[in-house]
């Protein structure tokens, strides 16, 4: 009973003070057994790994191997037909709320308002997530700072490059200091150089926060990535670090392998 | 509650930008002000005030009107986020489905509301500051833009329950339309034909019954039975006298026209897939 006090009293004082960053959990992003199944598709099949702060995971898969279906769970957009996943111990089914509230995401393709300016964009995650006052000012200038929105801030989203428009979409991610950072293709259609300021940022974010990185870029996991999971027809793979995953061979060959659907089914077993 | 507020003061912004306040009320201004001018010729023939009869004009052009922008506005709302990807995002946030669905309801209300009280206050303010008329008129025209803001919120709940309910924007639009055509134009011709079908077979309480049903109708009732000189202009001074139900009970209606499809369309969002 009073362990149980102890733990709300707890989070209490992690709203008080916005605690997105949850500094109280080793294992950010906890993924146990997590299943989707439309009618007899079974999209991602008992999905299982743990994350800790500091760690830039890649989560690779071909088209359709259930990385989105496993992201889109994992941000409480889709309800798991089992399993679940915890954001900073907060289940993402039993409490969404304080599981978003740990939780910045950046969707495909980077979708955003684009009649909106950066500034207007970025007060109002700042409000919808919260804050007021100066702690507003404050989350929406340092995230301003970190991304370099300086010189766009009052420009419309829609007239930015797609560079600039992918880092507006990064800063929204970022404003609250979440634990846990997922980002799906976040470099997809950059130039090389966006690519390289990116990644830059990525390494740099990843010193408080988990991240996950869903791409098939593979050159991004060997770029950013400490860990990779390769997720094939819905089941993980592998779970390795990039270095052991090269050591297999060249990257596209090993990921190739892997994905084939009867090499999916042997390394399964 | 401060989610609700954010997520209403963006939509509310965002028409703003995107000219939907300016251009709803300037067409609700420029109508209006004509309607007053025009629409006032009969005031010596009947004897009340300028400001009863522009009452009655605005609540014929609020039938059609009204309902036509609240859909317009509000068959996007969430369909056309979900295309976007915007949903995503949106729902990345800390937020209940739930208040998304309000936050959104109330920014486009307040453009109604907005377009309401600009649109039809200057034309009101118009004509009384012209002195044809007395203070008879302001009570039956301040309910007026009160039930046009209600009207409007039946409106905007079902374009939203439209919106939450369909896959595909050009659905979503054809429904509103479909909509708009179903409980503006197409129910009163159909009920005055069921009337001469029927041939006094349907009860003057029946009849109130089934225009109640109906929200645009319950807006034209609430506005015309509600007055006396109103539904005298209108020439419903009968139904007034007879089976009419009372402005409360007609305010009800309207709540309820608002309130149901809005709650549907917050159930329909939870459960749907983003």
């Amino acid at each position: 009973m009073v362990r149980r006090a102890l733990h709300k009293l707890l989070r209490a004082l992690m709203f008080l003070s916005h605690d997105a960053g949850c500094r109280h959990v080793e294992a950010v992003l906890e993924v146990e057994a997590l299943t989707k199944r439309f009618d007899r598709l079974v999209a991602a099949d008992r999905v299982t790994f743990s994350l800790a702060r500091g760690e830039v995971l890649g989560f690779l898969g071909p088209n359709g191997a259930g990385k989105s279906t496993t992201m889109r769970m994992i941000a409480g957009f889709l309800p798991p037909t089992s399993g679940t996943a915890r954001v900073c111990g907060h289940d993402v089914v039993t409490a969404p709320i304080a599981a978003r509230r740990a939780l910045g995401y950046l969707p495909e393709g980077a979708p955003l308002y684009g009649e909106m300016t950066p500034a207007g964009l970025l007060d109002f995650v700042a409000r919808a997530r919260g804050f007021r006052g100066a702690a507003k000012a404050s989350r929406v200038s340092r995230a301003v700072e970190r991304l370099e929105l300086e010189r766009v801030l009052h420009q419309p989203i829609d007239t930015l490059s797609k560079g600039f428009r992918r880092r507006v979409g990064l800063a929204q991610a970022i404003l609250h200091e979440p634990g846990v950072l997922i980002l799906d293709e976040p470099t997809d259609g950059l130039d090389p150089n966006q690519k390289r300021q990116v990644r830059a940022l990525l390494r740099e974010l990843s010193a408080n926060t988990a991240i996950v990185v869903s791409t098939h870029i593979l050159e991004e996991v060997e770029a950013v990535c400490s860990r990779a999971i390769v997720i094939a027809g819905g089941r993980v793979v592998v779970d390795s670090t990039p270095s052991e995953l090269a050591a297999r061979g060249p990257l596209d060959e090993v990921f190739h392998a892997l994905t084939r659907p009867s090499e999916a089914a042997a390394a399964e077993a | 509650m401060t989610a609700v507020l954010a997520i209403a003061c963006k939509e509310l912004r965002t028409s703003l930008r995107n000219r939907w306040v300016i251009a709803a009320t300037l067409l609700l201004m420029g109508l209006a002000l004509a309607l007053a001018w025009l629409g006032s010729a009969p005031v010596g023939e009947v004897k009340v005030d300028r400001l009863t009869v522009t009452v009655v004009s605005l609540t014929s052009l609020s039938v059609f009107l009204i309902p036509l922008v609240a859909l317009l506005i509000s068959y996007d709302a969430v369909v056309g986020e979900v295309a976007r990807g915007t949903m995503l995002l949106m729902l990345a946030y800390p937020v209940e489905r739930w208040q998304v669905v309000a936050g959104k309801f109330l920014g486009h209300l307040a453009v109604i509301a907005i377009a309401a009280v600009v649109g039809y206050g200057v034309a009101g303010g118009a004509v009384y500051l012209a002195g044809a008329g007395g203070t008879a008129g302001i009570p039956a025209f301040a309910w007026l833009i009160a039930s046009t803001v209600l009207l409007g919120a039946c409106f905007v709940a079902l374009g939203y329950l439209a919106s939450t309910l369909v896959r595909e924007r050009a659905t979503a639009a054809g429904v509103a339309l479909g909509i708009w055509l179903v409980m503006v134009v197409v129910y009163d011709l159909a009920l005055l034909g069921v009337l001469v079908g029927a041939e006094g077979v349907i009860s003057q309480q029946a009849f109130s019954l089934l225009l109640m049903l109906n929200p645009a109708d319950a807006f034209r009732m609430f506005n015309l039975v509600g007055s006396e000189s109103a539904s005298m202009i209108a020439g419903m001074a009968g139904a007034a006298g007879g089976a009419a139900p009372t402005r409360g009970v007609l305010a009800a209606v309207l709540l309820a026209w608002a309130v149901v499809p809005l709650g549907l369309a917050m159930l329909a969002f939870r459960r749907r897939d983003v």
